[in-house]
């Protein structure tokens, strides 16, 4: 892959996993944490 | 007392699917493609994050406040309860008509995947005989046995069916079940088709060179304001905005549990199917059969081409070609699927919600519409496009603004405690503003844009094919209309 088309991909799958986990994972702690308190 | 989903999982999953559809694998690839590769995606990040994800957190909270505080999941009761103005009921009808006149089509596009599928299956698609766009041939020819009514309507009786089984069951036991299987299988297919196509290598190219032709930023495009008006409006039909059907699926959320990370959490998980999963399938698998030069011309015949004609040509030229045909289709059914029934469920909230119709009532008459109108898509020629220029594509936008003007600008309440109510993230002031100025902004300039560009084509057609269509949406719509006066608030009792 050419260097620009490969930086611009990578940024945005980057920007997009990082966006993934950061919901998935806040997610199931507050969850978690909302049954442990009921 | 109002359904509300079983699981955090369940919603975010069904919002995932309402959201997810064909555009993600389709329309995607093709708009980035054609308005400036990786460039594309600078407008495409200032969209989400100005127009996407303010207006999807919207929805969602002016959903939960009408489906908790008035018993209201639809515009016309919520645009009744935010304002306190009766009159307001009736610009809510919009999110009422747009949602069931795009039901009327998309369910009929559903059948054509299904067909498919099932055609993939039993190994009866064709074969690609040589690698220059003109052996695809074939395949349009396939295309058109396919679409052509005597084959289709039969399978679309069989999606019909399904979307009918689907919201007969209820919120929890027929969309949020469905959603929980379909969901997970649509990303484990979607996976393995992207990693076949990844593997994909011809004497005419590579995937890795199409993925190189998808991504290679051409800086100039930045400049066509066309180029921030085709993000702003990828973004607006990928996340299924201005639709009405957001809200409704969060008027079934209780009153103080997140709205904000879940949202956050669907705009996520629809991106990575959209531009991870999506951008790395079709245009790389267009690429490495035919080659840079021929996915370029490819991607200019639009969305369906590359979808119904392209793609079954690139999987006949791999061993277990029916199986990933057939995998391809089936991940595209789950995706229309669960969109449709999304689509179709406002009407049946609205029937529920304001004439205290049973929701076996309220399926069968929600039902009985639907069925008109896609009589009307499979019989009258070109009423398809009419209504997906109409529905899918103007009023939609309208809808929205609509939809910001009543929530941001008349609403005498803070639309951001709102949004923050039980929110497991705190979204800043900030989008106060952003909402305001920015977001309206935006649907303004999309708006406008749509209506220089596509009224010429309307005015232009004056045939009585468009005719017919378009006295039978305005005739559904007045019918929204009369039954919107009907709309009454109630205290909900938890």
């Amino acid at each position: 892959m050419k260097g620009l088309a490969m930086v611009f991909m990578l940024f945005f799958w980057l920007f997009i996993n990082t966006l993934n986990t950061y919901c998935l994972t806040k997610l199931l702690d507050r969850e978690s944490k909302k049954e442990e308190m009921e | 007392m109002r359904e509300k989903w079983a699981t955090r999982i369940g919603l975010i999953l069904a919002m995932a699917g309402n959201a997810i559809g064909l555009g993600n694998f389709l329309r995607f690839p093709v708009q980035a493609v054609n308005n400036g590769g990786g460039a594309f995606m600078i407008p495409y990040l200032f969209a989400l994050l100005f127009l996407g994800i303010p207006l999807m957190w919207l929805e969602w909270a002016i959903g939960r406040y009408g489906g908790n505080v008035f018993f209201q999941g639809t515009c016309p009761g919520i645009f009744y309860g935010l304002t306190g103005k009766k009159k307001f009921s009736y610009l809510g009808v919009l999110a009422l008509w747009v949602p069931l006149v795009i039901a009327g089509y998309y369910i009929y596009i559903e059948a054509w995947i299904l067909a498919y599928a099932f055609y993939s299956l039993i190994d009866h698609i064709p074969k690609l005989t040589g690698t220059d766009v003109k052996s695809l041939g074939v395949f349009m020819e396939f295309f058109k046995s396919v679409t052509d009514v005597k084959v289709s309507y039969v399978f679309y009786l069989a999606v019909l069916l399904m979307n009918f089984i689907i919201l007969y069951k209820g919120i929890v036991a027929g969309i949020e079940r469905f959603a929980k299987i379909a969901m997970p299988l649509l990303f484990i297919f979607a996976f393995i088709i992207m990693v076949r196509v990844l593997l994909l290598e011809t004497p005419n190219g590579t995937a890795i060179e199409g993925l190189n032709f998808m991504w290679y930023p051409d800086f100039e495009k930045l400049l066509d304001p066309h180029v921030w008006i085709a993000a702003a409006g990828q973004i607006f039909f990928t996340l299924s905005l201005g639709m009405g059907a957001i809200a409704v699926y969060a008027s079934y959320i209780p009153r103080n549990a997140d709205i904000t990370l879940s949202g956050l959490t669907v705009v996520s998980l629809n991106e990575f199917a959209e531009v991870i999963l999506g951008g790395t399938i079709a245009i790389p698998a267009a690429c490495a059969i035919f080659g840079v030069a021929g996915a370029q011309n490819i991607a200019k015949e639009g969305a369906f081409t590359l979808g119904f004609v392209v793609m079954p040509g690139v999987f006949s030229t791999l061993p277990l070609s029916n199986i990933f045909s057939f995998l391809w289709f089936l991940l595209l059914m789950f995706a229309a699927l669960t969109s449709s029934i999304a689509l179709v469920q406002p009407l049946i909230t609205f029937l529920e919600d304001n004439f205290f119709f049973s929701r076996k009532k309220a399926v069968i008459v929600t039902f009985l519409m639907v069925f008109l109108l896609n009589q009307i898509a499979i019989f009258v020629p070109d009423a398809l496009d009419e209504m997906d220029l109409w529905a899918g594509t103007i009023i939609i936008v309208l809808t929205a603004l609509i939809e910001v003007i009543v929530a941001v600008w008349v609403y005498k309440g803070d639309i951001l405690e709102e949004i923050n109510r039980g929110g497991y993230i705190k979204v800043p002031g900030s989008l106060r503003f952003v909402l305001k100025y920015i977001t309206s902004l935006y649907l303004i300039a999309l708006l406008a844009s749509w209506f220089v560009k596509y009224i010429p084509i309307f005015i232009a057609k004056t045939d009585w094919n468009a005719l017919v269509t378009r006295v039978i949406l305005i005739v559904a719509f007045i019918l929204l209309l009369v039954l919107a006066g009907k709309v009454r608030l109630r205290e909900v009792k938890e």
